[in-house]
């Protein structure tokens, strides 16, 4: 009885049925059935009707708590055409540094397919020129992408940074600006496909945070979500090594050599766990239904769901 | 670029969302559409195309914000329902229940556990189920679950 839902004598479409009804996610047959049933069941239309009230309320409540934090759209748009532009000029600085509002005017399609084309081909000379620095062989293996970084291309690197400076407090704008260029360069140095870039994250093998730098032997493309030891753990680890590094119950160069040496050993060794505790952020998610603890207490009783 | 006037809006509110500052979301739409350029120029597959641009603001977007969670506020959640956003159509009372109402609705959204958060904030910014599914490495039913139990619990209290 998939789909419907019991409520006294009769039968009803569940929530379910009625939500992907709404967004013609169901098969033609299914669909035909539940438009026969709505045509003869006043509850569920009413019920629909609900719930698109809702989604409607809802949304709309959304738009009005976001829409005054937008800037721009033409703003918006020239950054990112400017940073086509130096990224067709090989450059590695972030286009937001570079805002040239004035300099595109008059965004036609015929400018966009140019500006494209040269891009276009600036990767494909920037991709030439990292296929020389290594000769990759040995990472054909990482279709699915590398848990651990390549030593020999990533061995990690340093600035000098003393302790207090770990623990201040700052902007960490650092992590945030990796150029798309050399993010490019570090994919193709592993040898992995540039389309798969959303699915991996290009990390500092050793975090600014205890004092890694940009460069690009401090960089490699890490999944984010294809294995249980991904770049979302890693981050659980950066964290606690600065944390125990500012508590002074580790010393920074530590921090970093283990980091640097195999980051799975470092967080099994600094979280005594032979697993990713899966999940701090589960544990987060747990954290917040307790404290939602009367929503959950109705959605047990909720399944399947009735309505009149 | 027409697909970037069309969805760079919709990018920005679902990662300011997420929780990331508003300077952070621009940056992070950057490099979204600059994802995308690549993505189109290597001929990869256009199906599902939303739901792959949402799915890079949402993994960048999760990033940003844990880089930067313990220095950073999140915005002030209701502060823009404000009498600004009032339709003329409609009677003060009618107006301030209406405002009333969809400050209990974020709020119960806030409550809920977090994947079931984000559904909703994908929903409301247009996606249908498969690119919302897409986004956020879900199935396909198992988006419909999340939306049908959030639905349900938002119609149940928040109620008219």
């Amino acid at each position: 009885m998939g789909g419907k839902t019991m409520r006294g004598d009769k039968l009803h479409l569940s929530d379910e049925v009625l939500l992907l009804a709404a967004d013609q996610e169901l098969s033609p047959r299914r669909e035909a059935e539940v438009l026969a049933h709505l045509a003869v069941c006043e509850a569920c239309r009413a019920r629909r009707d609900q719930l698109e009230q809702v989604a409607s309320d809802f949304s709309r409540a959304h738009r009005e708590r976001l829409s005054p934090e937008l800037s721009s759209v033409a703003d918006s748009r020239a950054d990112l055409q400017t940073q086509l532009a130096l990224l067709s000029s090989g450059s590695k600085r972030s286009g937001r540094q570079y805002r040239l509002a004035n300099l595109f005017t008059g965004t036609g399609w015929a400018y966009v397919a140019a500006v494209f084309l040269v891009a276009a081909l600036g990767l494909r000379l920037l991709s030439q020129e990292t296929l020389q620095r290594d000769s990759r062989a040995h990472l054909a293996s990482s279709a699915a992408g590398p848990l651990l970084p390549e030593p020999r291309l990533t061995p990690g690197a340093t600035r000098p940074i003393n302790t207090s400076q770990v623990c201040t407090p700052g902007p960490r704008d650092q992590m945030a600006t990796i150029p798309m260029a050399v993010r490019q360069a570090v994919f193709h140095e592993y040898g992995m496909d540039g389309s798969r870039l959303p699915e991996y994250e290009v990390d500092h093998l050793i975090t600014p945070e205890l004092g890694g730098t940009d460069d690009i032997q401090n960089l490699w493309p890490e999944p984010y979500a294809t294995t249980e030891w991904n770049a979302h753990v890693k981050d659980e680890l950066e964290d606690r090594l600065r944390q125990l590094v500012c508590q002074g119950k580790l010393d920074l160069p530590t921090a970093q050599r283990d980091i640097a040496t195999n980051w799975i050993s470092a967080y099994q060794k600094y979280f005594h766990t032979n697993k990713p505790l899966a999940d701090l952020s589960s544990l987060r998610r747990a954290q917040e239904r307790r404290s939602a603890g009367e929503v959950w207490v109705q959605y047990a009783s909720l399944a399947p769901m009735t309505h009149d | 670029m027409v697909l970037f006037d069309q969805m760079r809006n919709r990018l920005v509110r679902y990662v300011l969302s997420l929780g990331v500052c508003a300077h952070d979301g621009e940056d992070i739409i950057q490099e979204v559409f600059l994802s995308l350029f690549r993505h189109l120029q290597l001929g990869r597959s256009r199906e599902n195309l939303r739901g792959w641009v949402f799915q890079v603001a949402h993994n960048l977007a999760l990033k940003y914000r844990n880089g930067k969670r313990r220095q950073q506020a999140r915005i002030n959640p209701d502060s823009s329902l404000v009498e600004n956003h009032l339709d003329p159509a409609t009677n003060p009372e009618e107006q301030l229940a209406g405002i009333q109402r969809r400050r209990r609705l974020l709020a119960i959204v806030r409550a809920l556990p977090e994947q079931d958060q984000w559904c909703l904030y994908l929903r409301a910014e247009g996606l249908r189920y498969r690119e919302i599914a897409r986004a956020l490495g879900m199935s396909l039913g198992a988006v419909s679950n999340s939306l049908g139990r959030s639905m349900a619990r938002l119609e149940r209290a928040g109620g008219r």
